[in-house]
């Protein structure tokens, strides 16, 4: 086909109606839903320990893990989008474990060194890093799918960002059940089940996401 | 105009051709394409000299993934950039795809390219004009030897000229050749 051609075919099909974005969006929630109905299967209705911990400690973790949720979901479309400056909105998503560090350094220095290990482990830690790494896998699959819309020029990075905001958008959802109540046991417990989501989603983008 | 006035100058142009588009003119989507694939011939054609075929392949890929991906562009960002960085990865993608057709038949005869822009330029060449300015016997020993393919002996016969005569005779007239093709050459 001559290029002149080829250009008054595409110059005749109309633009696009859904953005992809907004494609993506649909299609997190989506997949969102399905791993908290997981959730809700397997460890009963949500919310329910909430008058237990409190409301303070409700809202660190379901602040850290809906902003890490938005940060890395404002990466993952700069990746798609070519000519995107990354760096900056890769930084920010340092934040929210920065500010989990702080909050953690606090309750160090407020506890005996004898408890620390209660302080970071809780009693929960394998229940936790395992039901947000399956809730990941809902999150991450249609993610991806919906990622196809968009330009990566590095696949493998917008897949490390597609794993890690599938990874605490799942870590969201358990943070409507987690028991515990200290920023030391988010940092510890709550990062490696995002870093599998993450490193899962920098394997597969990098087959997967290419154009 | 200075360079970063005409980059300047282009993005304005593209980046309101690109909003124009978007807003549904498919004549501004059009011409947009249009001065895409010009500067994209231009991109892989200094990165691939002399593959014409493959530029124009990747011109045609690129444009597809201009288009199949128009949605992902950023109106409030430059739209080089996004062409750029576009036009980089369809590169990329294809030098690496290119790698392995690399690997070449060990059959693969060298064939002479007889296309006709070959021939024309072969036609080009006028070897009585390349000749004059040499001595009469430093023409009849090149052109024995070296056009007619004779041996050295066997030019000497024919022309009369012993064989060191021969032998001087080329050497010297072909250095005389390379002197004047280089003059030439400086000249322009």
């Amino acid at each position: 086909m001559r290029t002149d051609d080829l250009i008054s075919t595409m110059a005749e099909t109309p633009w696009p109606r859904l953005s992809p974005a907004l494609r993506l969006a649909i299609a997190m929630l989506g997949g969102w839903l399905v791993a908290l109905l997981g959730m809700v299967l397997v460890l009963g209705p949500p919310l329910a320990a909430l008058p237990a911990t409190g409301l303070l400690p409700f809202a660190v973790k379901t602040g850290f893990t809906a902003a890490l949720t938005a940060l890395s979901v404002f990466a993952v479309i700069a990746a798609g989008r070519p000519g995107q400056r990354l760096v900056a909105r890769l930084m920010l998503i340092g934040g929210p474990f920065l500010f989990l560090a702080a909050l953690a350094g606090l309750e160090m220095s407020s506890t005996p060194s004898e408890a620390w290990r209660g302080l970071f482990l809780g009693s929960t830690s394998a229940t936790c890093i395992s039901a947000i790494i399956l809730a990941s896998i809902p999150v991450l699959i249609s993610v991806l799918w919906a990622y196809r819309a968009y330009a990566p020029t590095r696949p493998a990075v917008a897949g490390l960002l597609a794993g890690t905001s599938s990874g605490a958008a799942a870590a969201f959802a358990y943070a409507l059940y987690c028991p515990e109540t200290t920023a030391s046991f988010l940092l510890v417990s709550y990062t490696p089940g995002i870093a599998v989501a993450a490193v899962a989603g920098a394997l597969l983008g990098g087959r997967l996401l290419r154009w | 105009m200075k360079q970063q006035d005409k980059a300047d100058l282009l993005e304005a142009k593209l980046h309101a051709l690109m909003l124009a588009s978007i807003a549904g003119r498919s004549g501004a989507y059009q011409t947009l394409l249009r001065l895409c694939a010009e500067r994209l011939r231009a991109y892989f054609g200094r990165r691939l000299i002399g593959r014409d075929e493959d530029v124009e392949d990747l011109v045609q890929e690129t444009l597809m993934a201009l288009h199949n991906k128009r949605a992902t562009y950023d109106q409030s960002l430059p739209y080089t950039a996004w062409l750029h960085g576009i036009a980089r990865y369809r590169l990329i993608d294809f030098l690496r795809r290119d790698k392995r057709q690399l690997e070449v038949p060990i059959d693969d005869a060298f064939e002479p390219a007889d296309t006709d822009a070959f021939e024309a330029l072969l036609a080009e060449i006028d070897l009585d004009a390349l000749l004059t300015g040499l001595t009469p016997n430093q023409v009849a020993a090149i052109r024995l030897t070296r056009i007619d393919g004779y041996s050295v002996r066997e030019a000497a016969e024919i022309s009369g000229q012993s064989e060191p005569a021969i032998k001087v005779n080329v050497h010297r007239g072909l250095g005389r050749l390379i002197a004047a093709i280089k003059g030439s050459d400086d000249a322009n």
